[in-house]
């Protein structure tokens, strides 16, 4: 399916609809935006089309025993309710929000917490993946978000966006288009962000080119991926904590926070990225319904799209590479590369 | 005065940034362009010498350091001085 579509759709909605809705309770505005989507489903074959394409090919890729028709018309309406982000919940009423969400796990958040390190939560973007987000913000927790500069969220966590200073989210959001050192400087402000018991907000399943990326390998296929979060991980010996957020009927949302983690300094960034994303394929083959944005992974041809697929033929860099990685077999991307015929031959 | 010798210098930063014995390393050496140090390497070199000399590095200053002798700068701006070898 296109993206250019969702995110008319996602305008409309956000623009026209949502303002109406949200003088409904949360789970009412939630049922209409899903029966929605579910509406569109049955009425647009092009998008049946492209939706079941795209969760028939999820499902051979990952030996699912999923009903595509039944699992398809319900991901219709999860898609829409996926694409508002935190806008259905947000008003003056914090509790309000918090009423939505069930919290499994929360002693590994304390346990990260109680470490003293900052914590590294280790996000995706499975289900209600912006969520957590306004939960800690309705929590008072302090929390930045180390990636791009997420679209069409709440005015509350617009608000947090705009926050200047040393330790300010407005600097922190990283962007494809920067250059220089705007890596290293995300890095740095990243540590002291942990060093200041900040959560920084990182997902582990960030397509991203550039020369720091590692190869894995997720839904049956390979990707280039950023270990930013497993570098900041080894960098300030902070806990990694491992956040999943589904969205579930009646526009309640559920939070798990998995075992608290580290990555040790010399570990493989690769395997921890590949170790990262392994647990959210589990989550996608356990609820397809929360799994919307993978699944049009394999169908979006878009330039961004096909400039973080690694392709085969990129392993006759490898020889090039590896000549100068000798000396850096953790650190460097180019170690990584070697990774990456193992990887292949592992899973193949 | 916190003191060190240029050639210690350039060391560290080789060691750190595994820069090969057969690259030459002067003070104005590029990292991405002339020493091929990516910038993660870079992130351990500046983290490093903050760990040694127990200074930080400005946001302003990272996004400027491009070659050693923008090190050595901020090094000089914060009173270390610079030995000859």
């Amino acid at each position: 399916m296109r993206r250019s579509g969702m995110n008319f759709r996602k305008w409309i909605m956000a623009r026209i609809v949502v303002p109406v809705l949200r003088r409904f309770p949360i789970s009412k505005a939630t049922n209409f935006v899903e029966g929605f989507g579910r509406w569109e489903f049955d009425r647009v074959p092009e998008l049946r089309k492209a939706l079941m394409t795209a969760v028939n090919s999820a499902k051979t890729q990952l030996g699912a025993d999923w009903d595509v028709e039944s699992v398809t018309r319900q991901l219709a309406g999860r898609l829409i309710r996926w694409n508002l982000r935190d806008v259905l919940v947000d008003g003056p009423s914090a509790r309000r929000a918090l009423e939505t969400f069930d919290i499994i796990g929360q002693e590994n958040f304390d346990a990260a917490m109680a470490e003293g390190k900052g914590v590294i939560l280790l996000s995706n973007h499975f289900g209600g993946h912006i969520l957590p987000a306004h939960w800690m913000l309705r929590k008072g927790i302090n929390f930045r978000f180390l990636t791009e500069r997420p679209r069409h969220v709440s005015k509350s966590l617009l608000k947090h966006f705009e926050q200047t200073g040393p330790l300010g989210q407005k600097e922190l959001f990283i962007s494809r288009k920067k250059s220089g050192n705007d890596g290293v400087s995300s890095i740095f402000r990243s540590l002291r962000l942990l060093k200041a018991k900040h959560v920084v907000l990182v997902a582990c399943d960030v397509r991203w080119n550039d020369n720091q990326s590692v190869v894995g390998r997720f839904m049956g296929e390979l990707w280039k991926f950023t270990p930013i979060w497993a570098i900041l991980a080894q960098r300030s010996t902070a806990p990694v904590l491992p956040c999943y957020c589904s969205m579930r009927p009646d526009g309640r949302h559920l939070i798990e926070f998995g075992a608290v983690e580290h990555v040790a300094p010399g570990q493989s960034l690769q395997a921890a990225v590949q170790a990262s994303l392994d647990r959210v394929e589990c989550k996608v083959k356990q609820d397809p319904l929360n799994s919307n944005d993978y699944f049009l992974w394999a169908t979006d041809t878009s330039r961004a799209s096909l400039d973080v697929r690694y392709i085969e033929s990129e392993s006759s860099e490898i020889s090039i590479d590896q000549a100068h990685a000798s000396n850096s077999p953790h650190f460097d991307v180019t170690a990584n590369l070697a990774e990456r015929s193992r990887l292949q031959h592992g899973r193949d | 005065m916190i003191e060190i010798r240029h050639d210690e210098l350039i060391q560290n930063i080789r060691t750190t940034a595994k820069i090969p014995s057969n690259v030459l390393i002067t003070s104005t050496s590029r990292f991405q362009e002339d020493l091929g140090v990516d910038s993660l390497d870079l992130v351990s070199v500046l983290l490093n010498i903050q760990d040694d000399f127990g200074i930080e590095w400005s946001d302003e200053e990272i996004s400027g350091i491009m070659s050693i002798s923008n090190i050595m700068d901020g090094l000089h701006k914060r009173g270390v001085k610079l030995l000859a070898a």
